[in-house]
């Protein structure tokens, strides 16, 4: 590759990386019918957005999933940035040496991504794509992936993440993916789809209740509850093969699965043992271990990201409060003050705060609060929001919501500024989960 | 601990054996009688425990037998009422007694299923324990018979918090019938949280017909 600009060369590791997401999701061949998708609204935004001009990518349109296309919805979606429309321009540049700087200087264009898809002889294309500074007329980044055409979709939502994070400073999640529960009638699924709620299809159907659904670290399995048997009992279900094995199947409820960061563990609630408490269990199923002793409702377990401790929900003061604990168990002290209904803590991924449902005047919103404080902020104002989850990059919550009655995920990130709804043709849509940041190898 | 202190103390033995120091041997032997002085304490305390628990057990048990032999009376008298009123009346079908047909009876007193709870609580309100007594004499008039309670909560709040407070509830009806003599392995508890709401409004009233345990006797209704 003689005439390969540097950054091209650079990227080699990540072609790599990016061709072991492709496995990974070629190995997601779930069964069933393909869903309706989720299309997601943006109801608010973040005040100081970043703008961005992002080109069509030469030769995008021989194909389905148009790359230039999909990055800039990622990054729009977001609500971090703002398009810098440029107007008609001709022939878009896919080179820097065909960029005209003061054309697009004029027209305003500060952060401006061009790129190109070319295929080569062995059938596979080469999508490259460049940041470039216009005001400094220099590239910014620019990376090159060699994928299969089925590819081009993750490929574009791996090139919004490099944008998002040469200009935000923090990892971007649209390579993630996200899980939750349609209930139909008579029909629950369990769903797991892209960030951007594209691809979604469902890993489990049953006319009884799935709850809790719970990502394992590394993104191949998911815990569940399922009432399949007619009672609730916790399942581990690995996304590669479909297959599933009982995590744990005691007398009364089992429930709540919650993955160490290790992956090595979880803690699930029991009621083997008479009011819900929490336990520990190896992620085969052996080794469950008490971890809380009171006579009442311990529930909702989740870890530090450090692994050392434990939020939990607890109503041993009466009403149902957040509590921390070490997550071997042992004394542990409150942590919410305001009001009598706090529950469903998730530590956030950088360790520094919390979020939770919080009742405040009938209604039930999210709520987050920094780790030594005790004063909540209010995030949301449905009427009855639940079940919140902290995209890895601790920026957007996702939770179920409800909307013209019907039950709708929606997103708020962390200082409450950005709010996005999300949407589907059927059903109600309830317990979301996000899952983890795909570690490159 | 008793095969635990065995086996240290063979442990020790051999240690004993293999050494040729007679300091160490005193040691050892001190050491032993230590731990046979420690076992022997172990297994009086065990016993003394056994002893109570057995008789706490036999106190249950009398209980139990007393509480059973009870409504076994009141039960025989019920029937022998109804047999009377059977023979005055004979528009009453003879076949009252039949689980099935009772729970389908709407004059009968375990035709209503279900107990009701206020806001976030799980204790059985006082106008709900005589449709429990109900339940329990027809569970003790009827010996095969099995009943699973199953709780539901409202929809707000928590979905897994709502699991563990329908399990509360659940549990409260199958204790209430436990005092009153129905063997708990005739009593399955389970919580649907509130994953099966009945009602489907958003109002207090949808929500309190949610807050709910049902009586159900699968494959008798």
């Amino acid at each position: 590759m003689p005439n390969m600009p540097k950054a091209f060369i650079a990227a080699a590791g990540r072609r790599r990386a990016l061709q072991g997401l492709g496995a990974g999701a070629l190995g997601l061949a779930l069964p069933g019918l393909a869903r309706a998708a989720l299309t997601i609204e943006i109801i608010g935004g973040n005040s100081n957005q970043i703008p961005i001009t992002v080109l069509p990518f030469g030769n995008e349109e021989r194909y389905k999933d148009q790359v230039g296309q999909i990055v800039l919805a990622d990054l729009l979606r977001s609500g971090w940035f703002r398009l810098q429309d440029v107007g008609s321009i001709g022939k878009p540049p896919v080179e820097p040496s065909d960029v005209d700087w003061r054309q697009f200087g004029t027209r305003g264009a500060s952060n401006l991504v061009i790129g190109n898809v070319v295929e080569r002889s062995d059938g596979k294309l080469a999508v490259r794509f460049r940041l470039m500074d216009v005001a400094k007329q220099s590239q910014r980044t620019g990376f090159s992936y060699t994928v299969g055409v089925e590819q081009l979709r993750a490929t574009a939502h791996k090139i919004a993440d490099v944008l998002y994070e040469e200009l935000t400073g923090e990892a971007g999640v649209f390579s993630t993916r996200i899980c939750y529960v349609v209930k139909g009638t008579d029909r629950f699924e369990l769903q797991v789809a892209d960030a951007d709620g594209a691809n979604s299809d469902f890993i489990l159907a049953h006319r009884e209740p799935i709850i809790s659904p719970a990502w394992s670290p590394d993104g191949s399995k998911i815990a569940y509850v399922s009432f399949e048997r007619r009672k609730p009992i916790v399942f581990v279900h690995s996304l590669a093969d479909g297959s599933r094995q009982v995590l744990a199947n005691f007398e009364g409820a089992n429930s709540s699965p919650s993955w160490s960061p290790d992956g090595r563990q979880l803690a699930i609630t029991l009621t083997r043992d008479g009011v819900a408490q929490i336990y520990s269990v190896a992620a085969d199923g052996s080794a469950v271990n008490r971890l809380t002793n009171s006579q009442s409702i311990d529930t909702e377990a989740s870890w530090s990201p450090d692994g050392r401790t434990l939020l939990f929900t607890s109503d041993r003061g009466g009403s149902p409060q957040v509590y921390r604990m070490p997550s071997s168990g042992g004394p542990a002290d409150r942590v919410t003050f305001e009001g009598n209904y706090n529950v469903t803590p998730r530590w956030s991924p950088d360790g520094r705060s919390f979020c939770f449902i919080q009742r405040n005047s009938g209604r039930y919103n999210v709520a987050i609060q920094e780790l030594g404080s005790r004063e909540a902020v209010l995030l949301t104002d449905g009427r009855n929001d639940s079940s919140p989850t902290f995209a890895p990059n601790g920026r957007m919550i996702l939770y179920a919501s409800e909307h013209n009655k019907r039950g709708v995920l929606a997103a708020v990130s962390r200082d409450g500024r950005i709010k996005q709804r999300f949407s589907d043709t059927g059903g109600n849509i309830r317990e979301p989960a996000w899952g983890p940041l795909f570690k490159s190898r | 601990m008793k095969k635990l202190i065995l086996l240290m103390l063979a442990g020790l033995l051999v240690t004993g054996c293999a050494t040729q120091d007679v300091k160490e041997q005193d040691k050892a032997a001190v050491e032993q009688r230590d731990l046979l002085e420690a076992q022997r304490k172990a297994e009086e305390e065990e016993a003394r425990r056994k002893s109570q628990l057995s008789r706490e057990q036999e106190e249950v048990n009398r209980r139990l037998d007393e509480e059973r032999r009870r409504a076994a009376e009141e039960a025989a008298k019920a029937k022998s009422d109804a047999e009377i009123k059977a023979l005055a009346s004979p528009s009453v079908n003879s076949s009252s007694l039949d689980p099935r047909s009772q729970l389908k009876d709407p004059s009968s007193a375990v035709f209503k299923r279900s107990v009701y709870y206020d806001f976030d609580r799980y204790d059985i309100r006082e106008d709900f324990a005589p449709l429990v007594e109900a339940h329990a004499n027809l569970l003790l008039q009827n010996r095969d018979l099995k009943t699973r309670i199953e709780g539901n909560c409202d929809e707000r709040g928590s979905t897994e918090y709502n699991l563990a407070l329908g399990q509360r509830r659940a549990d409260s009806v199958k204790r209430a019938l436990m005092v009153l003599g129905v063997p708990a392995s005739r009593i399955e508890a389970v919580s649907y949280g509130e994953e099966k709401p009945k009602a489907t409004g958003q109002d207090e009233d949808s929500y309190a017909e949610n807050r709910r345990s049902d009586i159900m006797y699968p494959g008798n209704e």
